[in-house]
């Protein structure tokens, strides 16, 4: 692979438990609080409480006509509005055609087939397509800002995010359009967390990646949006990027559909591809935003590759405040990731304590000051997929 | 990035394999059959097209195959059929390797029954098995596991623009040199919710039973970089020439939407947008849809591109079916064309098209 012209990143947006925007986001993360809860929009129904991270419904935009809308979508919508807020382009400056959208999703699209089957009668949409139409959030994107160019959904499971922020990035390098609204947003939905807990992967407690302790997973929801923009959009309304798309590297395990692959094999590949991609080596990297979820198989997978490949390089799991967003993972730690180069600070890696002398790297336990100019940010996925991001400070923003 | 169609893989209710597609094209279009629904109204009979997945026995063994759901085995099926064909085809090394599918409904068409949700209580999510292959990667990373291949793996899912995104996937990856090949997949399973509705159309409508029956199927091809472009050049049936995807900003125009001497519509009888067609396509221009090989299913799209690179490969073109869309006259072809193009209409006044043309003399 050929190495790639950095891709502008002129405003972002982020919903989710620590907060609703970025900034409020960043804040909850520096004081080190964090806000599981036990699940209040469906029943569990378990002897055990598994918690998880909400967003507040009081957080969360309505629909261009003023109509609430399926709460994937609007995760996006609320996102997006602030990320497009963030970048101030001129309208003057946009052409519908040359706008397109590109997020990741788990459930979003899914969740309105719930209605029909249910029987709910008025609630369901008579069709297949237009419940899809009404839940999808890169539909909702398209409407909310009039997109006109291209468009994707996609559904990596967990790596779809950061899969949707590469392929935008790569719409934008290969001159397909101007703007780009990348992402992802996912809600939490019952099915997903029956379907987790079954699999034995939830927590019982507030989870802990990397840590000796840790029992798994938090289940949490949320959105966030990064604004690409072109050189020639740049120009032309004066933006001042925030960060950089760098690199991107996607790569599967061909191994197991739940578990990572233990030599990593995967994920080198594909943070060997982002690299290449970036120009940098490893050692160029000012930090990583690891998966981390705080199950077994995952910290143990990246931990070895980290004390391999990236060693003396600082990292932390930021899903300790945030639960694990699914399809909204990969954005949220990457707009997490260049708002902390904006700051030169990681946050403590929350729920981390004690280390696990079966790991051989360790994350942040406090806040952290850092000196560098570029982040790595993945996420390994459902069925294998290892998806990378490189990141690089800009020149505006907080 | 102008791409080769190497191989093809198909599967469906006319059978498995290019052979089949090309017997049901020529006459022997698949014969719905009955299938009863259980829905929360009672038992309801629809018409549908089914896929046979059994023959995936010789390429993934039944142990494995158990933990499989429909959708994934018939995605497999058409995925090994694919390389089957590369191998009889004389297609070489295919160096680095991508998978990408496309899935209208996704993974979860099926898994809540009607009757599983007529109370909230019902845990429907207690088997870890079922949710794993809910999830709507779950054909793609099944198809890594089973070729052993670490190359990039990739589902995209937007209803019945699924197709094309996919393609429009296959060609970055291979412009930014990710890989040399790509396997490029489409899967949708029969839908009772579509079934339901497709019965409840019927049900006010005698005259909506003649329209194609829900289908449900599989389709694969494997893509390289076109020949001159491409250090290993390989055979193929056809060029892809381009992609186009976006959203009309301009009522009866589809940006980009190039000169063809066959368009194969999207048309089913079915979709809100049918009679939209008209007002996009060149006044002149000779049309048409294939619906009653392979069903109403929202990766339809896949299914013509197939039909479009079986004729140029051919030299022929296919009878279509005879619906009230453009060109939907059912009357018989036999000029051979040079550029088809394959379009579809979706929501929201989106649309898709992906041109091809024949393949460069070797």
């Amino acid at each position: 692979m050929g190495p790639m012209r950095p891709v502008a990143v002129v405003g972002m947006g982020c919903i989710a438990s620590p907060g609703g925007s970025l900034d409020e986001c960043m804040a909850t993360l520096y004081a080190g609080e964090r806000h599981p809860v036990t699940p209040s929009r469906f029943d569990a129904s378990c002897p055990l409480d598994y918690p998880v991270f909400e967003v507040a419904d009081d957080h969360l935009d309505v629909g261009a006509d003023g109509r609430p809308l399926p709460r994937t979508a609007a995760l996006a919508l609320t996102a997006s509005r602030e990320a497009m807020g963030d970048a101030g382009i001129p309208p003057s400056s946009l052409e519908p055609a040359r706008m397109g959208v590109c997020l990741g999703t788990n459930v979003g699209g899914s969740v309105g087939n719930d209605l029909l089957y249910r029987g709910a009668g008025r609630k369901a949409h008579p069709t297949p397509m237009e419940r899809f139409t009404a839940s999808n959030p890169t539909v909702a994107l398209m409407d909310a800002f009039g997109c006109a160019g291209p468009f994707q959904t996609v559904v990596n499971a967990c790596s779809a995010g950061n899969d949707a922020i590469g392929m935008a990035a790569g719409w934008i390098a290969g001159g397909l359009c101007d703007l780009v609204l990348a992402g992802g947003a996912d809600e939490l939905y019952q099915v997903t967390y029956r379907g987790f807990r079954a699999l034995f992967i939830n927590a019982d407690a507030p989870c802990r990646p990397f840590d000796q302790r840790r029992k798994g997973l938090n289940l949490g929801e949320g959105a966030a949006i990064l604004v690409l923009a072109s050189e020639t959009l740049c120009d032309n309304a004066g933006l001042k990027p925030r960060g950089y798309v760098l690199g991107y590297g996607t790569a599967a395990d061909a191994h197991h559909f739940t578990h990572p692959r233990p030599d990593g094999l995967g994920l080198r590949r594909a943070q060997g591809d982002a690299l290449a991609q970036s120009g940098l080596r490893a050692e160029e990297i000012g930090f990583i935003n690891a998966h981390g979820t705080g199950t077994q198989g995952n910290d143990m997978a990246e931990s070895k590759v980290f004390a391999e490949d990236f060693s003396d390089i600082p990292f932390l799991s930021t899903k300790g405040y945030t639960g694990h967003t699914l399809g909204a993972a990969g954005p949220v730690e990457a707009v997490f990731s260049l708002a902390c180069l904006e700051r030169q600070c990681l946050p403590a890696t929350a729920g981390f304590e004690v280390p696990d002398p079966e790991l051989p790297a360790t994350p942040t336990a406090a806040n952290t000051l850092i000196s560098g100019d570029t982040a790595l940010s993945q996420t390994l996925a459902f069925g294998g997929s290892n998806s990378v991001l490189i990141l690089g400070r800009g020149e505006g923003g907080s | 990035m102008k791409m080769a169609i190497n191989a093809i893989g198909a599967v469906g209710g006319f059978g498995c394999g290019v052979g089949a597609l090309t017997a049901a094209l020529e006459g022997q279009p698949p014969v719905p059959v009955s299938i009863d629904l259980e829905t929360v109204h009672g038992v309801q009979t629809v018409q549908g097209l089914r896929a046979d997945p059994n023959p995936l026995r010789d390429f993934v063994p039944v142990r494995v195959m158990r933990r499989m759901e429909h959708h994934i085995r018939i995605a497999l099926l058409a995925a090994f059929d694919a390389l089957g064909d590369a191998d009889r085809r004389g297609v070489g090394d295919r160096g680095r390797l991508g998978i990408v599918m496309a899935t209208g409904y996704g993974a979860t068409c099926n898994s809540f029954d009607f009757q599983h949700l007529a109370t909230a209580s019902e845990d429907f999510s207690g088997s870890p098995t079922q949710f794993s292959n809910s999830v709507h990667n779950a054909a793609a990373a099944y198809l890594s596991i089973a070729l052993s291949e670490n190359g990039p793996n990739h589902t995209v899912s937007h209803y019945d623009l699924s197709v094309p995104m996919a393609l429009t996937v296959a060609a970055q990856w291979l412009r930014e040199d990710r890989v040399d090949s790509v396997l490029v997949g489409a899967v949708d399973e029969f839908s009772k919710a579509q079934a339901y509705t497709w019965q409840q159309r019927v049900a006010n409508d005698p005259a909506a039973a003649g329209l194609p029956a829900i289908g449900e199927g599989a389709c694969f091809f494997l893509l390289s970089r076109a020949a001159g472009e491409d250090p290993h050049p390989m055979d193929a049936y056809c060029l892809l020439d381009a992609v186009g995807l976006g959203r009309q900003t301009t009522p009866g125009r589809v940006r980009g939407l190039p000169a063809s001497d066959l368009y194969l519509i999207g048309a089913d009888g079915f979709g809100a947008r049918d009679r939209d067609y008209a007002a996009v396509l060149p006044t002149t221009c000779r049309a048409g849809a294939y619906p009653q090989i392979y069903g109403v299913l929202p990766v339809g799209m896949a299914f013509d591109v197939a039909i479009a690179a079986l004729g140029l490969d051919a030299g022929r073109t296919f009878t279509p079916a005879n619906l009230p869309v453009p060109g939907g006259d059912g009357g018989e072809w036999r000029s051979p064309v040079a550029a088809p193009c394959c379009l579809k209409l979706g929501a929201r006044q989106t649309y898709a098209w992906a041109a091809l043309s024949r393949a460069e003399e070797g």
